[in-house]
């Protein structure tokens, strides 16, 4: 009894420290990689602001970025973490290389949601007289906000993940705990209690991300 | 000058050898529009026929410049739309409001979110929107569905609110890309009864596009027939009913069950003629084949024949066996032509 206290008060910090990073790197992932996924709708061939070389640099650096693994990603962007926060370690600098890295997934989540929404329905509104921006604003995103929901969800379960990762080189939170304890001092119980927990979080956004997704849908 | 500010005021639409070729994937051209010229009153209901493949949703496409012609000029209210763009391009547009075959509402609104839409991007006050759009609801009789969705509509419906929101920032020509082939029989007729109305009430333009021949007799003035991108046959539909040219004209009268067969078995009889009489409007409605036999006292025997309800006049045929001394079957034919009836002797032996 007194270890599942014990285990408790270990895993308290870590999994706020888990839940501030993915929380602030999804937003700022989702700041950065939206304008990215719309730019590549807009610019692409047939779009609405059509600019072929636009798009083939945006596609090309969205793949160069999503084909690093992560934890290279994140040793390649230490001096990036050091400019911007002043140091390399620890969960706030951890946001910098999870923002950067999850961004052009989050581009190709808005991108293939933004492509899902038929052609008719943007003619209906090209010959409306409406501007790109309106269409943007007024018509792809609220007709692909359900599958923008799904995109997003995954996008948050793919930074908890990296957020694990994370912790085996100085990132804090509960991969951090679980490489600690249950790696360097073969506490496999404490181990199990990090895992357990970012499963327990994992489901928990699926079903939250789920439910929305369905909320939002449920007129259409 | 007179001429042209004339040819602006009766002439809403004009085309002028318009040209649209694809790049298909092959490497090859496909040729969807030849030239085509083609102009619509203002105030018209305008059908534009022809069978799947012949260039009609190009042709409409580029009255909007959904489609760029590859050359010619699209005059739309005194603009070339085939040279607008950006700002210039987006007014002209909303100058127009377009119909499709699918409705293409948009799902995230409600039936009046829909309609306000056209409005929203016009810039108008949420007041004069809100006014707007009831008045909308209520030309398409469609007040008890406003905070409805569109998925929770029949078919009708849906086309009821596309042409609210279509009409909703008063244009002056509304486009229709085979509105009515998603839907039932009934529901085609509801809706081309209330486009119509909606012509005489409003006095937008009309211009629709449909592989049936049916809606085009039931509510268009002016028609064109396109063949493999190219205008076939063009007039007044009363004119292309009485006598069609092409052969696509005669393949879609056909379609519809009047035309009298001429390789049908007719009784022939020397001195006897067998004629086809072709009526339209007051003709039809008038005794004409009784005053003949009374004025000229030719017997009429009549093998076949059908009166077709147009939009506003009814155009016919009869197939009859004219009998009598020759001067009295002169005098009959001489009768039908001075009366408008057109004439055509199939067999005279
Ligand atoms: N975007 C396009 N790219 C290539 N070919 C096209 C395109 N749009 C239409 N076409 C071709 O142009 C021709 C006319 O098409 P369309 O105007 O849709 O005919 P309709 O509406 O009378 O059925 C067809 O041969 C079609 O394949
Ligand atoms: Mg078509």
């Amino acid at each position: 009894m007194d270890r599942f206290v014990r285990i408790m008060e270990l895993l308290m910090a870590p999994t706020w420290e888990t839940l501030y990073m993915v929380v602030m790197s999804s937003v700022i992932a989702t700041l950065l990689g939206f304008p990215i996924g719309i730019a590549l709708v807009l610019t692409e061939k047939g779009g609405l602001a059509e600019s072929p070389w636009t798009h083939r640099i945006l596609d090309g650096v969205v793949n160069v970025c999503r084909s690093f693994p992560f934890i290279i990603l994140m040793i390649v962007l230490f001096p990036l973490s050091r400019i911007i926060v002043g140091t390399t370690i620890g969960t706030t600098a951890t946001i910098v290389p999870l923002s950067i890295g999850a961004a052009p997934f989050v581009g190709r989540v808005v991108e293939g949601a933004l492509k899902a929404v038929p052609m008719g329905v943007v003619e209906a509104a090209i010959v409306m007289g409406s501007r790109t921006r309106d269409i943007v604003m007024r018509v792809l995103i609220p007709e692909a906000l359900p599958a923008l929901v799904l995109g997003e969800t995954l996008t948050v379960i793919n930074v908890v993940g990296y957020s694990a990762m994370a912790g085996a080189i100085g990132g804090g939170g509960l991969g951090d705990l679980a490489i600690r304890y249950g790696f360097h001092r073969f506490q496999t119980d404490v181990l199990i209690a990090a895992v357990v927990v970012i499963i327990v979080l994992v489901q928990g956004i699926q079903v939250l991300g789920n439910g929305l997704a369905s909320y939002l849908d449920r007129n259409r | 000058m007179w001429e042209g500010l004339f040819r602006e005021v009766i002439l809403l639409i004009e085309l002028k050898n318009v040209v649209k070729s694809f790049a298909s994937p092959d490497g090859m051209e496909v040729h969807a529009l030849r030239g085509i010229d083609l102009s619509v009153e203002t105030g018209d209901i305008f059908g534009i026929i022809g069978l799947s493949g012949a260039g009609k949703s190009t042709l409409l496409r580029v009255m909007n410049r959904l489609e760029s012609p590859s050359s010619g000029e699209v005059w739309i209210g005194g603009r070339n739309m085939a040279i607008l763009s950006g700002d210039e391009l987006r007014t002209a547009r909303q100058d127009m409001g377009m119909i499709f075959q699918h409705f293409n509402l948009l799902s995230s609104r409600s039936v009046s979110g829909n309609i306000a839409y056209p409005l929203e991007v016009q810039r108008l006050s949420t007041g004069e929107i809100k006014d707007r759009v009831s008045e909308m609801l209520r030309l398409v009789e469609l007040e008890d569905k406003a905070d409805a969705w569109p998925s929770q509509l029949s078919g009708g419906q849906k086309q009821r609110v596309a042409i609210a929101r279509a009409l909703a920032g008063r244009p002056k020509v509304l486009l229709c890309d085979e509105a009515t082939s998603a839907l039932d029989p009934r529901t085609t007729r509801s809706i081309l009864h209330l486009l119509e109305r909606i012509n005489s009430s409003t006095g937008v333009t009309i211009v629709l596009i449909t592989h049936e021949m049916d809606v085009v007799r039931e509510i268009c003035r002016n028609m064109v027939i396109l063949e493999d991108g190219v205008v076939v046959e063009s007039g007044p539909v009363k004119d292309v009913f009485l006598n069609p040219k092409s052969r696509t004209a005669k393949e879609f009268l056909d379609d519809l069950p009047r035309t009298p067969s001429q390789d049908e078995e007719l009784p022939k009889i020397v001195g006897s003629p067998l004629v086809i009489l072709r009526f339209d409007g007051d003709a039809a409605d008038m005794p004409i084949v009784s005053q003949a036999i009374k004025t000229t006292g030719v017997d009429v025997n009549i093998l076949s024949g059908e009166i077709d309800s147009l939009r506003s006049s009814r155009v016919g045929n009869l197939t009859v066996q004219l009998s009598g001394n020759r001067e009295e079957i002169e005098g009959a034919m001489e009768y039908f032509s001075r009366n408008g009836v057109s004439l055509e002797v199939i067999w005279n032996g």
